[in-house]
């Protein structure tokens, strides 16, 4: 089997369950499989998933801490897309200061990243797979 | 190593057709001359005078923006025009030039990107 570079897109909101649930599982797996996972960018409704303050019901799969366990087992980006965090209200430290909020609240090992990311991405990666397209 | 932005929502109903105009922006600012194409509902994205004033960027300007940037492949799908009722005349003021494809073109496009993008 050739080893495959990936790049994972989540467009939809961590409540979004079985969509959300979908894009990890596709990433544990293909990870388990032995290829390699260059990133996974949130963006539109996905970047929702970044947010430090997800407090779901008890006995509820948290998927936010999932993709901070699996990030910490094996090392791949996990990058937010700045303008749609900022629209919905996610938001780091730099940005706090930057638009004078009261607090912040970007999950660690979350990266705010550019658009520019994702482009780098579609250069380099053998495949680009979306999840939670809402069309 | 091109990349292929599939249109497929209507303008305003949710943010798609802005979302992906701004991927289109950013990967042809890095030279990757992505192309677009019109399909299904998105193709109503291009009615450009019948979109009311809203408080969000009109897409019109954004699709003026094409040309500076280099899109210039721009595709549409003639059967979701038929579907839509809408009239290829309707399309003659775009700030953009496109060209009509039919279901075999269609599909070749698909075949000739590497990545594919659906908003």
């Amino acid at each position: 089997m050739n080893p495959l570079s990936y790049c994972l897109v989540v467009r939809c909101g961590p409540n979004q369950q079985s969509q959300a649930l979908s894009a990890f599982e596709f990433a544990r797996e293909l990870l388990a499989q032995g290829h390699r996972l260059e990133r996974v960018f949130f963006y539109q409704q996905g970047v929702l998933t970044a947010s430090s303050l997800r407090t779901p019901a008890q006995g509820e799969l948290n998927i936010t801490h999932q993709w901070q366990q699996l990030q910490e087992q094996h090392p791949f980006g996990l990058d937010v897309c700045i303008a749609a965090a900022l629209q919905n209200g996610i938001v780091d430290e730099n940005e706090s200061q930057r638009y004078q909020l009261h607090s912040h609240n970007l999950a660690s090992g979350f990266e705010l990243a550019g658009l520019g990311q994702l482009a780098s991405a579609t250069a380099t990666c053998d495949r680009v797979i979306t999840f939670g397209a809402n069309v | 190593m091109s990349s292929l932005i599939v249109m497929r929502s209507t303008p305003y109903g949710n943010t798609n057709a802005k979302d992906a105009l701004d991927v289109a922006l950013t990967l042809a600012a890095f030279e990757q001359e992505p192309a677009l194409l019109y399909e299904g509902r998105g193709v109503l994205q291009l009615l450009l005078s019948s979109q009311m004033d809203t408080p969000f960027k009109h897409l019109g300007k954004i699709l003026s923006a094409l040309p500076m940037y280099d899109i210039e492949h721009i595709y549409i799908d003639k059967d979701s025009l038929t579907e839509c009722g809408i009239d290829a005349k309707q399309l003659q003021n775009l700030p953009v030039q496109c060209r009509l494809l039919d279901a075999t073109q269609v599909s070749d496009l698909f075949q000739q990107h590497q990545h594919v993008m659906v908003f």
